[in-house]
């Protein structure tokens, strides 16, 4: 990926609430970003270390429910609630991860389905807490925050807050490229490549697999925090096995193990969503049929071959040199 | 010095008894050979002795230390480098990924915290000259930046021996699992006199292999298993001739 085409992003990040105001547009934005944090961070598993896990979904809610019961009802600041969130969702799943490494294969996602199952029922059961079906209502988006070097800045508007949201995003798949770039990364690749072969080079992959789960669902619980006082609500179903499944299906869709896929993934979805917003049964659907065209057409996902395509249409036009980059970031 | 001493191992997988009683060492710096027909249990020897198996019975020793029942990552890290009949590289990594992964440091927070360093995680100066005279030993320099499941079979298998030389620490044992099996006469030759090079440096080879003439050329003495049980012990002269051994291989005259 070349710079100018990662500025340019940045840029049209920057601008977009220019155009999108305190309207509909902002609002599927910052849904997108905070999609793009959950994809990306559902990536590093399912992408680079090899681990489907269909619990995100779970993680992502835990975070959203501290995060808005830690304001709510305890009177902390949103960014107190935040970090304590997305640490707290990191020890949750620091105790589903250590007993479940220790089953393989398909056996591991049964685990990761059956917690997402008992987390959506402590969502909808546990009315003192979470409010039930009723959803968790009134969850404040943070106020003006003094930001160091710029002074107070408000979140309280749609607008405000998509600066907030975009931040965040940005960092974290910053974050996320260095982790991948670094000895990290090329280790968790090796043991989604070969994991005997990196065991024998004296690697533990048990501390790798649950450091990664860990790190991984806290950055979801960090996206639920961002998303619970975005609605200023928390219901169960935000949280349910489908988004599970859809968060699944953005990661292949886009490409697993790309950087840029589950977030061109969550895009796509999105859009789809935003289409078939009267048909939610066709939606089903639609979603299950594109399952099974993506595994058996596209196993690396739409945006490799779509760049692929875009470098022989250039070439062709221009007749020139091909390009170098690759738009998948890899 | 006996580098690798195996005392009375014993494993069996439900009734079927894998090894018996073996007992063997490996004198430092020596090529030492486990042959045997299919199923005799050299490959079980191999994970018993690495800690992918538990023994029944008997013990292990590395270097004068007990190695037994310890895992196979920590046994690694004391010296051992061992290949695989499946070979072991990373498919979706190139060849300088995989020789850097071996190279690498191998905990876990570490890793994490050089992510968020200035250096980013690259290999400090003296790791990439290593791994460059290594590109260069093993003649994968051109290669270099190929995805791994790209290269022919015998380029594979050496690009695995070539990831062992790396290994931190670097391994005083090799233990190769059918190095030579699908290898060109040409790779051969080559994967042969990597081995005797690094032998010349101070290294010791544990092979099983089935290329009889690879290995009654490179080694310096032969343990035959039939039946996970030690039938034969001894240089490679005597091996071929002993009537125990051909016995084994090509079944009892009527």
């Amino acid at each position: 990926m070349k710079i100018w085409k990662l500025i340019l992003l940045i840029a049209v990040g920057l601008l977009f609430p220019l155009i999108g105001k305190e309207g509909y547009l902002t609002h599927l934005a910052i849904t997108i970003l905070i999609f793009s944090i959950l994809a990306s961070s559902l990536n590093i598993l399912m992408g680079y270390t090899g681990l489907v896990s269909i619990a995100h979904g779970a993680f992502f809610g835990i975070g959203a429910y501290t995060s808005g019961i830690l304001v709510l009802r305890h009177g902390l600041p949103f960014l107190a609630a935040l970090p304590i969130a997305a640490a707290f969702t990191g020890l949750i799943a620091l105790g589903i991860g250590v007993p479940s490494f220790r089953t393989r294969g398909v056996y591991y996602i049964i685990v990761t389905i059956a917690f997402q199952l008992i987390a959506s029922e402590i969502f909808d059961s546990w009315y003192a807490m979470t409010g039930g079906g009723l959803g968790l209502r009134g969850i404040p988006r943070p106020g003006e925050i003094a930001i160091p070097g710029i002074g107070l800045l408000s979140f309280k508007s749609k607008f405000g807050y998509y600066y907030l949201v975009f931040t965040f995003t940005l960092l974290i798949h910053l974050g996320i490229r260095r982790i991948i770039h670094s000895p990290l990364g090329v280790s968790l690749m090796a043991i989604r490549d070969n994991e005997t072969k990196a065991l024998m080079s004296g690697l533990n992959p048990l501390s790798y697999k649950t450091f990664i789960f860990v790190l991984a669902s806290a950055l979801a619980g960090l996206a639920g925090s961002l998303y619970a006082h975005f609605l200023e609500f928390a219901h169960p179903d935000l949280f349910s096995f489908f988004v599970s499944v859809d968060l699944f299906l953005m990661v292949m869709l886009g490409g697993a193990g790309t950087f840029f896929g589950p977030p061109f993934g969550v895009f796509i979805l999105e859009m789809i969503r935003e289409f078939l917003h009267e048909f939610v049964a066709l939606r089903l659907f639609l979603y299950g049929l594109l399952l099974i065209l993506i595994i058996i057409f596209l196993p690396d996902g739409l945006l490799k071959p779509l760049s692929q395509l875009g470098h022989r249409l250039r070439s062709k036009i221009f007749s020139a040199k091909e390009g170098s980059g690759d738009f998948t970031g890899n | 010095m006996t580098l690798l001493e195996i005392k009375n191992l014993s494993k069996s997988f439900g009734g079927l008894m894998a090894l018996r009683d073996l007992s063997l060492g490996i004198e430092e710096k020596t090529i030492f050979g486990l042959i045997g027909p299919n199923g005799s249990g050299k490959t079980v020897t191999f994970d018993c002795v690495t800690g992918f198996h538990r023994p029944d019975r008997g013990r292990v020793f590395f270097q004068g230390r007990e190695i037994t029942g310890l895992r196979p990552n920590q046994i690694a890290l004391q010296g051992i480098g061992r290949s695989f009949q499946i070979t072991g590289v990373f498919h979706n990594l190139s060849v300088q990924q995989n020789v850097i992964f071996s190279a690498q440091d191998k905990r876990v927070l570490r890793n994490f915290q050089s992510s968020f360093q200035a250096s980013r995680g690259r290999p400090p100066q003296a790791m990439e000259e290593k791994i460059e005279q290594l590109l260069d030993f093993t003649g994968l320099k051109e290669l270099k930046g190929e995805v791994a499941s790209k290269l022919p079979h015998g380029v594979q298998k050496i690009l695995e021996f070539g990831s062992l030389m790396l290994m931190h620490p670097e391994p005083i044992l090799y233990m190769l699992d059918e190095p030579f099996s699908g290898l060109t006469q040409n790779e051969l030759v080559r994967y042969l006199s990597l081995i005797r090079e690094l032998r010349s440096r101070g290294k010791t080879f544990l092979l099983v292999e089935h290329n009889m003439r690879a290995i009654m050329d490179v080694c310096d003495w032969i343990v035959v298993l039939d039946y996970g049980e030690k039938i034969a012990e001894g240089p490679p002269r005597e091996i071929q001739t002993n009537q125990k051994v051909i016995e084994a291989y090509l079944g009892t005259p009527a």
